[in-house]
């Protein structure tokens, strides 16, 4: 149970608040690298409008979404060399901000000079494009195990959670729900007599899930890299054959919304999907009628979060021994807060070149059993086929 | 006019706050029986999100929207038996809100005897489902002389508008409004010379209508505190009268569920059921009406245009107000006994006065237009059944 003041606390992430102060602290991803070509992108991130484009250098740029003149949405700009011109007045910025030209201002006026917009430091990897809004010096971007894997097939999905981003995260270490939301998906585990741990990793925690008569080999473990990151499989996408890796990245986009970057991996043959965006609208999901709730494994998370509340009333929650890991991920949040505010560098944050692959420990053997219907790591197999 | 405090006063319902304390004191419908089934139903009354549902005892169950583990809304949850289960981590409610079983917390752990939901009491009656949110003992639910008709055809509908429920109760009592709005729909009153005068009852109060030239009075009744009584031209050839009723339920401070009851004798016993629910700002249009506006919903058009909550601090109220002055007189000495832990006006405790008839009387005043779709589609829905059989 927390006070109305730390849930406010701990879900508002505009600038200036102290959880948007934490979470600026780390990379998080704003397109996907094959989205990011011709045109300028709108894109939002902790509450602030940013246009993300790809100019002549090839690099990526981020920075303010509106022109310092008259407030007009660069996303409608035209990308000249690796600059961005405003349509409105023809004002034209390099890819750090600075303002290059005012066409309407007098001959050797030095007005333009300044102007500058906010503008971000980016980084592509693995099929995504990170940017960093904190101060500098920009830790190390984790190069999570999914994202370096290379032969096989990788796919990203972009979907998109009308809640904010604090209920999906206690979603991941919330894992006593996955005997019951997704119960009927996955019979090994559904409705059984379950005993949870937590245990903390320089990444993060892991979530250690013992089922009654399972052996210690099958102990089914999914990990979560603070603070808005996990990682866990998938059935594989045909009986019998490698499980998929998957990597799912959260991005509070304002309080009250939040975008998923869903990051897919199978053995086997090399092949790039292209990029999948699906768009949904609170409380509209997929039916299964076979399923215990009615709604298809691909949208019972998105139920689950959305119907707590747009912003869970966490005044009114009662947590028993079974939701440790979100007490424990509240405490490290906790700690962030502290750290951020004396100076520090929160939980996590790689500065150490050696230490910027990070591994993780999942198993999830006991996925192997599945009910055949289904629409498993959000129609993964479905988008595999189409791209053979 | 009223002082911007005492508005707030008489339109604020949520928990805790004095008219939210008065308006539970008295039993609300929140659905409509036919509708009520083993899928749990989201609803919200009174500013609580609420979820309704029939297990096997077939007694309506009511209780908070959401788990007390993780607040997820239980309309997601799954009926078993009598109790309800939660569908992210399992926990299971009976229909007295009592937490029986947690399935993912230790064998033999006792957190679940301390967790029980908010829950409420039911009743049935007339195609309604009641409910009471108010403190023990509660008061006997009125059996009101339209849910008590069974002999005939019957229709029950829901709709949700986004209006302050305090505009729409004034509409009630506000009856010199009827020459003027509905005036091209009755044109025996339509723009004529009208005299009013209201009286109080024991079920609330009735509105008195003296039109010119007319012997007879119009009476239209007033439920306190959120109900009225009032007869429609007739339907089909039988030449029966309407009976209608229209309950108004606060979902919250800016929208209202009405339930429409209407019902007239009939060898056919039917029961229909519907929900109806009104975009704020758009209505039926007619042409030939004074306004260009169906009689259907020419009331919702007045009450959503006075505000979502009417500006009483604006207002000049005139002689011809003198409903609307007695009726907030009425909700003064309400809120006034409920301060002091009295009964507010017109709750029944005595079984013999649970039943409920009122003095409503339209007389000689039925003469109508034919290019007019009455009553929300009642007409044309029943004409459409008759047919069919």
């Amino acid at each position: 149970m927390l006070s109305r003041e730390e849930n406010e606390l701990l879900t508002r992430v505009g600038p200036a608040t102290p959880m948007g102060e934490v979470l600026r602290r780390y990379w998080h991803p704003v397109g996907c690298s094959e989205q990011v070509a011709g045109k300028p992108r709108r894109v939002k991130l902790l509450g602030e409008e940013l246009v993300l484009y790809r100019g002549a250098s090839g690099k990526p740029a981020l920075m303010q979404l509106r022109c310092a003149h008259r407030s007009l949405a660069l996303d409608y700009g035209r990308i000249e060399g690796d600059c961005l011109r405003c349509p409105y007045h023809g004002w034209l910025y390099d890819r750090t901000g600075q303002c290059l030209e005012q066409p309407a201002e007098p001959e050797g006026s030095g007005f333009k000079d300044k102007i500058r917009l906010k503008s971000y430091a980016v980084q592509e990897f693995g099929g995504l494009v990170f940017g960093y809004l904190g101060p500098e010096p920009a830790p190390q971007l984790p190069l999570y195990d999914v994202l370096r894997m290379r032969d096989g097939a990788k796919g990203v999905q972009i979907r998109n959670v009308n809640a904010n981003w604090l209920n999906h995260v206690e979603n991941i270490v919330d894992i006593s729900h996955l005997a019951w939301l997704h119960g009927h998906s996955f019979p090994a585990y559904g409705a059984k007599k379950v005993t949870y741990r937590w245990d903390r990793r320089d990444y993060g925690a892991d979530n250690v899930m013992l089922v009654d008569g399972v052996s210690d080999d099958d102990t089914h473990i999914s990990c979560y890299a603070f603070p808005l990151v996990n990682r866990f499989n998938v059935p594989p996408v045909t009986p019998g054959g490698p499980q998929v890796r998957s990597l799912l990245y959260r991005v509070p986009v304002d309080d009250e919304s939040t975008l998923l970057f869903f990051v897919r991996f199978t053995p086997g043959a090399k092949l790039a999907l292209p990029v999948s965006v699906r768009v949904d609208k609170p409380g509209e999901y997929k039916r299964l009628d076979t399923d215990w709730w009615g709604i298809d494994n691909s949208d019972q998370d998105r139920m689950a979060i959305e119907q707590q509340g747009i912003v869970a009333d966490r005044v009114n929650e009662h947590l028993g021994a079974s939701d440790g890991g979100i007490i424990l991920m509240r405490r490290m949040m906790r700690d962030s807060l502290a750290a951020v505010a004396q100076g520090k560098d929160p939980l996590c944050i790689i500065r150490d070149p050696a230490s910027q692959n990070v591994d993780f420990r999942q198993q999830a053997s006991l996925m192997d059993q599945r009910q055949a219907e289904g629409n498993y790591a959000g129609g993964f197999g479905r988008e595999l086929t189409a791209a053979r | 006019m009223l002082s911007r405090e005492e508005n707030e006063t008489f339109t604020r319902v949520g928990p805790g706050t004095p008219m939210g304390a008065l308006l539970r004191r008295y039993w609300h419908p929140v659905g409509m029986s036919e509708h009520v089934t083993s899928k749990p139903q989201r609803l919200k009354a009174l500013g609580e999100e609420l979820v309704l549902y029939r297990g096997t005892t077939g007694t309506p169950a009511l209780m908070q929207l959401r788990c007390a583990h993780r607040s997820l809304a239980l309309d997601y949850g799954r009926v078993e038996g009598d109790a309800l289960r939660c569908p992210y981590h399992g926990w299971l409610y009976d229909k007295s809100g009592q937490c029986l079983e947690q399935p993912a917390e230790p064998e033999g752990s006792s957190f679940k005897d301390k967790i029980r939901l908010r829950s409420y009491r039911t009743q049935e009656v007339g195609g309604l489902v009641f409910a009471y949110l108010g403190p023990e003992p509660a008061p006997l639910l009125p059996l009101f002389d339209v849910l008590r008709m069974e002999e005939g055809v019957k229709d029950v509908q829901a709709q949700k508008i986004d209006v302050n429920w305090f505009n729409h109760v004034e509409n009630i009592v506000d009856v010199s409004h009827l020459a003027w709005l509905h005036g091209y729909t009755f044109p025996s009153y339509g723009g004529k010379k009208v005299s009013y005068h209201w009286e109080r009852t024991p079920y609330g109060a009735n509105n008195v209508m003296r039109v010119e030239g007319i012997d007879d009075t119009h009476v239209s009744c007033y439920g306190f505190p959120t109900i009225n009584r009032f007869t429609l031209p007739p339907i089909d050839k039988s030449g029966e009268h309407v009976r209608a009723m229209i309950f108004r339920v606060p979902a919250d401070d800016v929208s209202t569920l009405l339930y429409f009851v209407r019902f007239y004798p009939s060898e056919r016993r039917t029961l229909h059921s519907s929900r109806r629910d009104a975009k704020y700002g758009e209505y039926t249009p007619l042409a030939s009406d004074w306004w260009g506006i169906n009689v259907n919903d020419q009331d919702r058009m007045a009450v959503e245009q006075q505000g979502v909550v009417a500006d009483r601090a604006n207002e000049h109220l005139a002689v011809s107000d003198g409903g609307i002055i007695e009726m907030r007189k009425m909700m003064r000495e309400s809120l006034a006994a409920v301060a002091e832990g009295r009964d507010p006006l017109c709750i029944i405790r005595d079984p013999a006065k649970q039943r409920v008839d009122f003095q409503q009387s339209a007389g000689s005043f039925q003469e109508k237009r034919e290019d007019v779709g009455y009553a929300l589609g009642y007409g044309e829905r029943t004409r459409e059944e008759a047919h069919a059989k």
